[in-house]
């Protein structure tokens, strides 16, 4: 009897060692709270039991930083979301697990489900053609307009960005009174020019192999030119320079501006303060005329990366695939920001929660990355420079000049 | 003989107490001091040792380079501009904050009535972060919606691009600045003033001297130490302001309220060029020590 009840407490003993020995831990810093699957891993948990999924919300603002800076002493999460611009400053640094072959596995292995995947999924995780992660979630910039100002102005919908530019001078002139202005945008301090290049790259505007965008080229001379024709024409507030995202969110949905560039996200809180279809309608920001060819719908994203140092990658692709599962990322497209599934993005819930997606849907599912540079900060830090001068009232130089002063910046960082 | 020695021993036991007991102090601060040294100086030592070295995420390797940092970022145009425009905030909040925590010092040390809640109401805006502050202010001076210009607007006047404009947003940072760290000042001249006896004020005014006397020939010259505290904590908490100019104006418009701990923030934390924001870690904590280190000589007690 005494051998055992030693036994039986020696198993007793060993037992919940042994089993957590037995499984594995992937650890998965998300960039929002938002981004957190609905059931917290539940499921998941349920069919793979021998995987634990702990995770914790690391700002994306400083998640790459705080990720690189753990790496170095050990102690980096197996996933990571990120900024898509940081891609090529983490794979230098030799932070990240090429995952290629196992996204090629996938592919593979269930062609139905991979085909279902838009390619910007793992076009923003690619460096050197080489894939390090998934981009599960993206958000490009539309444009949001007042359908009723435009009505009221006997104006269309514009198709170009010259008769964008024409709408706006008219509803200045002829609708908007008061602090009411034609173009709402944010300013350059505060927030990096995912803004400014989305409407950059609609324009038809290139970048370098470096990921450097090419401002001297007509594209990028015609945004410089646009910038300063909407600050020298009293087409946006005077302070519009200096806005935060805040400003010129509130400008539209206060009712203060005709034409706003955002992304779904963003439509969902306009359409519980502006009457959708009615008062206000979404477009896909349009090409510049005769450079139709070269327009894209840009792409912003937070893809979750591997850490280079992960002990289990089969397990870490469990839980990325659990993430883009379309069970799972439906819940954090209806919520916050889109997935990229075409099964996720023409669902009805989907139509219903965001009923102006048939209109983007064509677009986001060509979606083009911002690309990555190993200087993202640097390159977004000139071109908010770029776009504070050629805001300047009165102009002081003119857009030539400006695009050849900040190329040459530009190219430094090369 | 036998007792002499047995004396001799318990001087010493007494002695010996005496010395322990003058050491009790030390021991008892020790922790502390510890924690100040390991925590604090470990990391402005490392940050100081790190600007040495070619940090940058953006390259793979760390080597050593010596001074070669503070020779190219001391002749970079932006750190130059950033130098310039941290003085600028420094002196005018220093300048303003002085006036205005003298002020209110003074008012709150002749504040009978309800004395205690006026001063717990005059450390409320301490006690409000930075970031709160920050988008208070931005409210308050925002063109359209703000209340300042909405007041100018009702006076008939122009509105004024406070956020827009490179003077008017140094003057917003710097008033934002000043009402984040003057109740700190307040509470260390109040703390002066009230040490101060006050039957040398009715022993002057029995002698004739008017008010403005004795605020220049008795109270001023007597919290002269405490006066040189809060200059120096207005300086270094300029210096050092971070946490309101980032959500206020991010350094703009343009660059024009970029002061040097933003500017530290965006090479470290934006452009992961470690080392260079170490750099200008040390400058500030240099500019920092030259100016405590003044303020210290000018302001020593003469009494």
């Amino acid at each position: 009897m005494k051998k055992l009840l030693l036994v039986f407490m020696v198993v007793a003993f060993l037992l919940p060692a042994t089993l957590a020995g037995a499984q594995t831990t992937v650890t998965v810093w998300f960039g929002r709270q938002e981004f957190i699957p609905a059931d917290a891993f539940e499921t998941f948990h349920a069919e793979n039991p021998d995987i634990r999924v702990e995770f914790d919300v690391i700002p994306l603002e400083e998640s790459h930083v705080d990720f690189m800076r753990n790496h170095a002493v050990g102690v980096a999460p197996d996933v990571v979301q990120i900024f898509g611009e940081f891609l090529a400053t983490m794979v230098v640094r030799g932070t990240l697990l090429d995952i290629t072959e196992y996204i090629e596995a996938w592919a593979e292995e269930d062609p139905e489900d991979f085909a279902d995947i838009y390619d910007i999924a793992f076009d923003m995780t690619t460096y050197e053609d080489r894939i390090y992660g998934i981009n599960v979630h993206s958000g490009p910039f539309f444009m949001g307009y007042r359908k009723d100002w435009l009505a009221e102005a006997g104006l269309e919908e514009p198709q170009t960005w010259e008769e964008l530019l024409d709408a706006c001078r008219i509803l200045q002139e002829e609708v908007l009174t008061g602090d009411e202005y034609a173009y709402a945008q944010p300013g350059g301090a505060h927030h990096p020019p995912f803004w400014m290049m989305a409407t950059f790259m609609s324009m038809g505007g290139q970048f370098r192999d470096t990921g450097t965008p090419i401002v001297d080229s007509e594209a990028g001379i015609f945004l410089i030119d646009f910038y300063q024709t909407l600050a020298n024409e009293g087409l946006q507030d005077p302070e519009a320079h200096a806005w935060a995202s805040g400003d010129f969110r509130g400008a539209f949905m206060g009712e203060r501006a005709a034409f706003y560039p955002e992304a779904i996200n963003i439509y969902a809180y306009t359409q519980e303060v502006l009457e959708y279809a009615t008062e206000w309608e979404v477009m896909v920001q349009p090409p510049r005329e005769g450079a139709e060819d070269d327009f894209r719908v840009n792409s912003f994203g937070w893809p979750y990366m591997v850490n280079s140092d992960t002990e289990d990658p089969e397990a870490v692709m469990k839980v990325l695939r659990y993430l883009f599962d379309p069970e799972i990322c439906v819940s954090v497209a209806l919520a916050y920001q889109p997935a990229n599934r075409a099964s996720v993005m023409t669902s009805d819930a989907y139509y219903e929660a965001h009923p102006y997606f048939p209109i983007l849907e064509a677009s986001f599912a060509e979606q083009v990355t911002y690309p990555t540079h190993l200087r993202s900060v640097e390159r977004a830090d000139i071109l908010n420079e770029m776009k504070f001068v050629a805001q300047q009232v009165p102009a002081q130089y003119t857009p030539e000049e400006i695009a050849a002063r900040y190329q040459e910046l530009l190219d430094a960082l090369d | 003989m036998a007792e002499t020695t047995t004396m001799q021993v318990e001087l010493k036991k007494l002695n010996r107490y005496k010395r322990l007991k003058k050491t009790i102090p030390y021991w008892l601060i020790l922790p502390s001091l510890l924690f100040v040294v390991g925590v604090l100086w470990y990391s402005v030592l490392y940050g100081i040792g790190m600007s040495f070295f070619r940090i940058d995420l953006a390259l793979p390797d760390n080597p050593f380079v010596g001074l070669e940092n503070y020779f190219n970022l001391l002749v970079e145009e932006r750190f130059i501009h950033s130098f310039q425009r941290s003085l600028i905030f420094v002196a005018g909040s220093v300048g303003l904050g002085f006036v205005l925590s003298f002020a209110f010092a003074h008012g709150l040390y002749k504040v009978k009535t309800f004395a205690g809640s006026f001063r717990g109401l005059a450390l409320v805006p301490y006690l409000v972060s930075g970031v709160a502050t920050a988008i208070m202010f931005r409210f308050l001076f925002s063109r359209t919606v703000g209340f300042v210009n909405q007041f100018l607007v009702t006076l008939g006047l122009e509105r004024i691009e406070f956020l827009g404009e490179a003077n008017w947003a140094m003057l917003v940072i710097i008033l934002a600045n000043t009402w984040f760290i003057v109740p700190f000042s307040t509470l260390i001249l109040l703390g002066g003033m009230q040490a101060l006896d006050p039957d040398l004020f009715e022993v002057a005014l029995v002698e004739g001297a008017s008010k403005l006397t004795i605020l220049f020939r008795i109270i001023i010259p007597l919290i002269k130490p405490m006066i040189g505290i809060s200059m120096i904590w207005l300086t270094f908490a300029s210096f050092n302001m971070f946490d309101v100019v980032l959500p206020l104006t991010a350094g703009g418009p343009g660059r024009a309220t970029e002061v040097l701990a933003l500017y530290m923030y965006r090479l470290g934390f934006d452009f992961l060029r470690f080392s260079d924001g170490a750099v200008v870690m040390t400058i500030i904590l240099l500019l920092n020590i030259i100016t405590s280190v003044f303020y210290l000589r000018v302001f020593k007690s003469e009494v």
